[in-house]
C-alpha cells in the first residue's frame, strides 16, 4: 500500500476521532451562549441570537442553587489545602522509599497503591457516620481528610517514581557536605523533579476538584462544592440546560487549555509514573 | 515516612474496620445498629438473584467493555498519531481533552446529548435519515447500558491513547529501523517488536482503567439514575442506594467489603498474568 493511501486513511480516522471528540464540548459551547427557547427546539438551532444570560445567572442569588462562585470557591478551598498537605507528607515518604532500605520499601508502595483500588464507596458509610457523630457534615475538615486518604497514596507512588529517577550520588555528595535529609530533599530533589511534582500536583488537583460522591453525600447548602452544584442543576421540574453548560464551561476551559499547554510534560509524567 | 504511614494506616483501618463491623449488624440509617444480624447481611444480598443480575454483570460488562473498547480504539489512536505526519501533535492535544472534564460533567453533557426530544443526537441521525422510532438512550432498557458506555469511551480512550503514545515513545528506534531495513512490514514490527516492548506499560493502563471503571459512580448517577428500573445499577451505584434510599447500612457495608474483596483478587491475578 503505498505511502499516500495510507497517510490519506490515516487522516480520515484522526479527523472522524478529532470531531468524535470535540463535537459534544463544542455542542455544550453553543449551548451555553442560547435563550432557553432556543434550546428546547425539535431541530437544534445553530444560527441563534446569543445572549450571556446563561452565564450572569451562574453568580446570581437567586434559586438557591446557583450561587456559582461560591461553589467552585469552596471546591478550589478543600482542594488547595488537601493538595497541599497531602503533597507534604507524601514527599516525604516517597522520598524514604526512593533512598531509604528497609523493611517494607520494596513490597509498602504497591500496598499504598492497592488502596486507591478500594471503591469509594467501601469507606463511605463509615465516613458519614463517623462525621454525622462529629458534627463535622458540611465542614470543609470533613472533605479533607476524606480525599487525602485517596490521594497520599496517588501521591507517594507517582512522586516515589520520579525521586527514584534523580540519581542518589547527589545526596551523598550533599550529605558529605553537611546537609541534612531535609534539607537535601527541599534544596536539591525538589528542584531537580519540578516537572514530576507538577504533574502530581495538578493530576491529583484535578481528582480531587472532580470528586463527587463523597461531596454529594457529606456536604450541605454551605459547603457544596461545584461537582455537586453541578447535579443540582438536574432538578426535577425544569432541568436549566443553558446555566448548567455554562457552568461546565466555566470548569472545562481553563482546565482544557493548561492541558494542551503542558502536554509534553503530562506524556512524561504519566509514563514515569506509570512504568514505576 | 512515618508521618504519611500513620496518617494512612489511620484512615484507613478505621472506617475498614466500622466497614467490617457494620456489614455484621442489622443496621438502619435511621434506627441505629440493632443487634447481629442473622441470616447475615452477606447471606442476604449473595443470595438475593438480583444482585447478581442485574448488578455483577452489569458491572462485569461495563467493566470489561469499556476497557477493551478503549484500549483498542486508544491503540489505533496511538498508531495513528506516531506516523511522521504533519499535524499529528494538533491531534495529540485534541484526543486527550475529555479526560480533563469532570466526569460528573461528562455525564451531565450526554445527558444532554442524548435527549430524545431536543438532543442534537437524535436530531443528526433524523436528518441522516432514521425511519421508525429514535432511540431513547439512557432512558430507554435496551440502550441505557450502551449510552453510559459511550460516555465513558468518549472520556477515557484519550486515556489510554496518551499512555500507550508514551509507551511508542520509550521504544528504542535503532530495533525499528533494522527491522525496516530488513524489510519487514509495518504491522509485523508493531507486533514483534513494539507490542513486546511496551507490555509492562500495556499492562499498567489496562490495569488502573480496569480499576477505575469498576469503580464507575459519576455517570451513572447522572445518566440513569440505575435505571431504568435497576438495568445498569453497578455495584457503586448499588452500594449507595442501599445505604442512601433503603437505609440499609448493614447490607452496604456487606456489599462493599465483598466489592473491595473481588477487585482485590482480580487485581493479584491480573498483576500475576501480565508481569
Amino acid at each position: 500500500m503505498s505511502k499516500w493511501i495510507s497517510n490519506t486513511i490515516s487522516y480520515v480516522i484522526l479527523v472522524i476521532a478529532a470531531v468524535l471528540t470535540l463535537a459534544p464540548i463544542g455542542w455544550a459551547a453553543l449551548t451555553s451562549f442560547k435563550e432557553r427557547t432556543d434550546i428546547l427546539v425539535l431541530k437544534p438551532l445553530l444560527v441563534f441570537q446569543p445572549t450571556l444570560r446563561n452565564y450572569i445567572v451562574l453568580f446570581a442569588n437567586e434559586p438557591p442553587y446557583y450561587l456559582w462562585h461560591v461553589r467552585v470557591a469552596n471546591s478550589l478551598f478543600v482542594c488547595l489545602i488537601t493538595v497541599a498537605v497531602c503533597l507534604l507528607m507524601s514527599s516525604l515518604a516517597a522520598y524514604s522509599f526512593s533512598r531509604f532500605d528497609f523493611w517494607g520499601s520494596k513490597s509498602l508502595p504497591p500496598f499504598i497503591l492497592s488502596f486507591r483500588m478500594i471503591p469509594p464507596v467501601c469507606f463511605l458509610l463509615p465516613w458519614y457516620l463517623i462525621f454525622l457523630d462529629l458534627h463535622l457534615l458540611d465542614n470543609p475538615l470533613s472533605l479533607i481528610l476524606v480525599y487525602s486518604i485517596f490521594t497520599i497514596p496517588f501521591d507517594t507512588w507517582m512522586l516515589r517514581g520520579f525521586f527514584l529517577a534523580i540519581p542518589r550520588d547527589l545526596d551523598e555528595a550533599a550529605l558529605t557536605e553537611g546537609y541534612s535529609r531535609l534539607e537535601i530533599l527541599f534544596k536539591i530533589v525538589f528542584p531537580l523533579a519540578k516537572s514530576g511534582i507538577m504533574i502530581t500536583t495538578i493530576f491529583s488537583f484535578i481528582f480531587i476538584f472532580y470528586e463527587f460522591m463523597y461531596a454529594v453525600v457529606l456536604t450541605k447548602l454551605n459547603w457544596m462544592t461545584a461537582p455537586v452544584a453541578l447535579s443540582r442543576f438536574l432538578s426535577a421540574y425544569a432541568t436549566e440546560w443553558g446555566p448548567m453548560m455554562a457552568a461546565t464551561m466555566t470548569i472545562t476551559i481553563p482546565l482544557v487549555i493548561i492541558m494542551i499547554v503542558l502536554r509534553k510534560h503530562v506524556i512524561t509524567g504519566l509514563t514515569l509514573g506509570a512504568v514505576k | 515516612m512515618a508521618p504519611a504511614s500513620i496518617v494512612l494506616f489511620g484512615l484507613c483501618i478505621v472506617p475498614l474496620g466500622i466497614s467490617i463491623w457494620s456489614s455484621l449488624l442489622n443496621y438502619s440509617l435511621i434506627t441505629g445498629p440493632d443487634g447481629l444480624a442473622i441470616p447475615t447481611n452477606y447471606q442476604i444480598f449473595l443470595t438475593t438473584p438480583y444482585f447478581w443480575n442485574p448488578t455483577m454483570l452489569v458491572t462485569a460488562v461495563f467493566t470489561i467493555s469499556a476497557v477493551t473498547i478503549e484500549f483498542a480504539l486508544g491503540f489505533l489512536l496511538a498508531v495513528l498519531t506516531s506516523r511522521e505526519m504533519r499535524g499529528v501533535n494538533f491531534f495529540k492535544s485534541v484526543f486527550i481533552v475529555p479526560i480533563f472534564m469532570m466526569p460528573l460533567a461528562v455525564g451531565i453533557l450526554w445527558r444532554y446529548l442524548y435527549q430524545p426530544s431536543y438532543g442534537i443526537i437524535n436530531a443528526l441521525l433524523f436528518s441522516l435519515g432514521w425511519t421508525g422510532e429514535l432511540p431513547r438512550w439512557n432512558a430507554a432498557p435496551s440502550t441505557a447500558l450502551l449510552s453510559i458506555l459511550i460516555a465513558d469511551i468518549w472520556q477515557w480512550t484519550g486515556f489510554m491513547f496518551i499512555i500507550l503514545l508514551a509507551g511508542f515513545n520509550t521504544v528504542p528506534k535503532e530495533s525499528m529501523e533494522s527491522a525496516r531495513i530488513d524489510g519487514a512490514s509495518e504491522s509485523r514490527i508493531l507486533r514483534r517488536i513494539v507490542i513486546p516492548y511496551i507490555m509492562p506499560i500495556i499492562s499498567i493502563a489496562v490495569f488502573l482503567r480496569l480499576i477505575d471503571a469498576y469503580r464507575e459512580f459519576d455517570k451513572v448517577f447522572i445518566l440513569t439514575g440505575g435505571g431504568p428500573g435497576n438495568i445498569t445499577e453497578t455495584l457503586s451505584y448499588h452500594v449507595y442506594l442501599q445505604m442512601f434510599r433503603f437505609f440499609d447500612v448493614g447490607v452496604a457495608s456487606a456489599i462493599s467489603i465483598f466489592a473491595l474483596l473481588l477487585i482485590y483478587q482480580v487485581a493479584l491475578r491480573l498483576i500475576a498474568v501480565l508481569k
